[in-house]
């Protein structure tokens, strides 16, 4: 039996139009698989084809999401498809198809014994991880402009979800968060909604910090050494708590 | 005097000094309460709280954990910050805790503030200045984040009353386990005197939750709970002692959290311990374990030890040794076992243990299900069955199981390279024995 690939771009949007089109054509999920990026194994028997991203389909299919998987389960595969892994949008694209067919789709997402369902909590599971570490994680340098700019480059595509938390804390600031790695800003105007931007004209050479900045890095630096229990100390244990790839962007380790 | 360092002394330097002084206090927590912003001021909070960063000695900063000063009137033998200590001495104005907190809290270092403060001039008058650091920052800098703040025992309840409204949590630190241990190294403090303001802010928190039942915009009082912090291996007390201890705290001051800090040896007292290997953090590991099911996996006290059995198993977690105790309950199967069984067997979290009652009711678990979802199985296969058969034939006999599970060597956090047997054994070794007959009485009915 022949298989299809759908072959769209590595974004919520294209991975969501990629169902859309799945549905669309009465593809049979089982035989049906959604690649985002076209370095996959070329398989035999598969008939590939490829998806323009469409918002106005991923938009319907999100609002689908939404009724029938519930504001908690919607949540759950939107961060499964803000992973890094290839795997990502067969899973959820199965996973949404099987919780279709039950009456409370939600509760698919509790099936811990299928394959699918567990790729969806495995990766959803990091994705939030990341996540969590970077509302922590994460630093600001105040510019001399008075905006707050923050560089960052995690493994997953966690930016917007940062850009929310952020925004809720910091309503009254400016701020821009920069994923290095996939060129993506979020941008939060004072009492604004924030927005993301793809690549913008950005010019890293005119980032120039405000006299306060050196400072108040400084202060910080000093108490996370006075803080430490000499004791007790335990580099292993930290190098677990805060893994090395975090901390090029840290203050406190000063790019270390 | 005082005042002339205060005008003299950089902001560095009090940091330097205050936090130094702070840093014996463990919580770090910024757990507790989901606070959304409000579009208007500066912060948030979640439940889960946040770490921020990590120090050299593995430990979570959350909170810019300071001392408003470190003058001290008292002298616990125990403390730095005691009056006989000859250190350095400095005090912070509330204006420069609020300005360090928020420019701290807008780079995103810290989650909000941890305020203590030695006792300067009477335990009024440092909790005043507590309550007008927060309400400074409260109502002057309109912070929404974090703040956890220490009731100072002795101080005026109307003081304490109108801190917590402030405050998200409060905590007020046991210090020591039992009342003799207080007697000797703390003479200044009394059991009594910590105990009030706990049972104030338990009361104060039962009153404002039934309050905003009623007023659901009425203020709320200290509304991430109340936590403590016991110093464990300065006295002689057993494991016993201070997980009954704690386990009252639970039950009859209902905190949120209880908290063991290693006894770490910083003045030459003839009255402390010499602790040659170093702060007793095995001891403390084991100890928030025990805590973790206490609060958890609904264990007692009483099931994890005895007075026969007073304190923990050096060698095994809590769980492992409280299972090869009670091989009679055993093994359970998954696919029917109730929650609160599986919750007891070694290797099966909370979190795995929900999972597996919501997984079962669409599948037949398998033992390559259970991993997926979390199990542990090198420690639970000794203990479980899927549809009535065991992983491996093994021996449901507690030698065998107990030299299996030390064959998979046990993770500790503090294992720099590698802790062996042997070492461990040494651990054992320096573990007090402690005289139980007398105790019991005294240390049993805290309430
Ligand atoms: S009251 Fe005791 S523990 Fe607290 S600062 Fe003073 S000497 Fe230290």
């Amino acid at each position: 039996m022949e298989e299809n690939i759908l072959i769209c771009e590595d974004s919520l949007e294209g991975v969501l139009t990629a169902v859309y089109t799945a549905y669309e054509k009465r593809y049979s999920p089982e035989k049906t698989g959604i690649q985002v990026s076209e370095e996959g194994n070329l398989r035999l028997f598969a008939v590939y084809e490829y998806v323009e991203t469409d918002t106005e389909k991923s938009a319907k299919v999100l609002r689908t999401l939404r009724r029938r998987f519930g504001e908690e389960g919607c949540y759950t595969i939107c961060q499964a498809l803000a992973s890094a892994e290839e795997e990502k949008a067969t899973a959820v694209y199965r996973t949404i198809a099987k919780g279709l067919r039950l009456q409370k789709p939600e509760s698919v997402l509790l099936r811990y014994a299928d394959a699918d369902v567990q790729t969806v909590q495995k990766l959803k599971c990091s994705v939030w991880h990341e996540m969590h570490h970077l509302f922590g994680f994460l630093r600001f340098r105040e510019l001399q402009n008075g905006i707050l700019f923050s560089e960052i480059s995690p493994k997953n595509n966690v930016t917007a979800y940062l850009a929310e938390h952020f925004s809720d804390r910091l309503p009254r600031e400016h701020f821009v968060i920069c994923d290095c790695g996939r060129g993506l800003f979020a941008v939060h105007e004072a009492g604004k909604r924030w927005f993301l931007v793809q690549n913008p004209d950005f010019d890293r050479e005119a980032v120039r910090e405000s006299d306060e900045e050196a400072v108040c890095q400084e202060l910080f630096r000093h108490f996370c050494h006075k803080i430490s229990v000499e004791a007790r100390e335990n580099k292993t244990l930290q190098r677990g708590m805060l893994p090395l790839r975090f901390r090029p962007y840290m203050t406190e380790f000063d790019g270390k | 005097m005082e005042y002339l360092s205060r005008e003299t002394m950089s902001i560095k330097e009090k940091l330097g000094i205050l936090s130094d002084a702070a840093k014996y206090d463990v919580a770090c927590t910024s757990s507790g309460i989901d606070r959304g912003g409000n579009g208007r001021d500066m912060g948030n909070a979640l439940a889960s709280g946040i770490c921020h960063s990590f120090s050299a000695d593995g430990r979570c900063i959350s909170l810019l954990k300071i001392l408003l000063t470190n003058e001290c009137i008292f002298d616990c033998k125990y403390c730095l910050n005691r009056r006989s200590n000859d250190v350095p001495r400095a005090a912070f104005t509330p204006e420069e805790i609020c300005e360090l907190t928020i420019s701290f809290y807008r780079r995103n270092y810290i989650e909000g503030l941890f305020l203590s403060s030695g006792i300067i001039g009477s335990p009024d008058m440092t909790m005043e200045l507590l309550y007008r650091t927060l309400y400074l920052l409260r109502t002057q800098y309109h912070f929404r984040g974090y703040i956890h703040v220490k009731a100072i025992p002795g101080a005026d309840p109307l003081l304490i009353q109108r801190t917590g409204l402030l405050a998200d949590r409060m905590s007020v630190n046991l210090e020591l386990p039992t009342a003799e241990g207080l007697r000797t190294l703390a003479p200044n403090k009394h059991r009594k005197n910590i105990l009030s303001p706990m049972r104030q802010i338990q009361n104060g928190i039962t009153a404002n939750q039934n309050e905003l039942t009623v007023y659901r915009h009425a203020p709320r009082f200290v509304p991430a709970g109340q936590s403590t912090q016991m110093i464990i291996g300065a006295t002689p007390e057993s494991d016993y002692q201070i997980l009954s201890v704690a386990e009252s705290l639970y039950r009859k001051f209902e905190l949120k959290r209880v908290f063991y800090s290693a006894f770490v040896r910083v003045n030459d007292d003839k009255e402390l311990p010499a602790l040659i290997g170093g702060p007793p953090l095995l001891r403390e590991h084991r100890l928030y374990q025990a805590d973790w099911l206490l609060r958890y996996y609904g264990f007692s006290a009483d099931e994890l030890l005895s007075e026969k059995k007073p304190n923990f198993n050096i060698l095994l977690d809590p769980k492992c040794d409280w299972a090869l105790a009670h091989l009679e309950q055993f093994p359970v199967d998954v696919q029917n076992a109730d929650y609160q069984l599986l919750l007891r067997v070694p290797g099966i979290g909370v979190k795995s243990a929900l999972r597996i009652v919501q997984a079962r009711r669409t599948a037949r678990l398998t033992f390559e299900d259970l991993k997926k979802i979390g199990v542990v199985l090198k420690r639970a296969l000794y203990f479980i069955t899927c549809s009535g058969r065991q992983m491996y034939p093994v021996r449901l006999e507690e030698d065998y199981i107990t030299r299996n599970l030390l064959y998979e060597k046990q993770r500790l956090p503090f294992d720099k390279g590698q802790i062996t047997y042997k070492q461990l054994s040494l651990f054992d070794d320096l573990h007090f024995s402690p005289p139980q007959e007398k105790e019991e009485a005294s240390w049993k009915k805290i309430s």
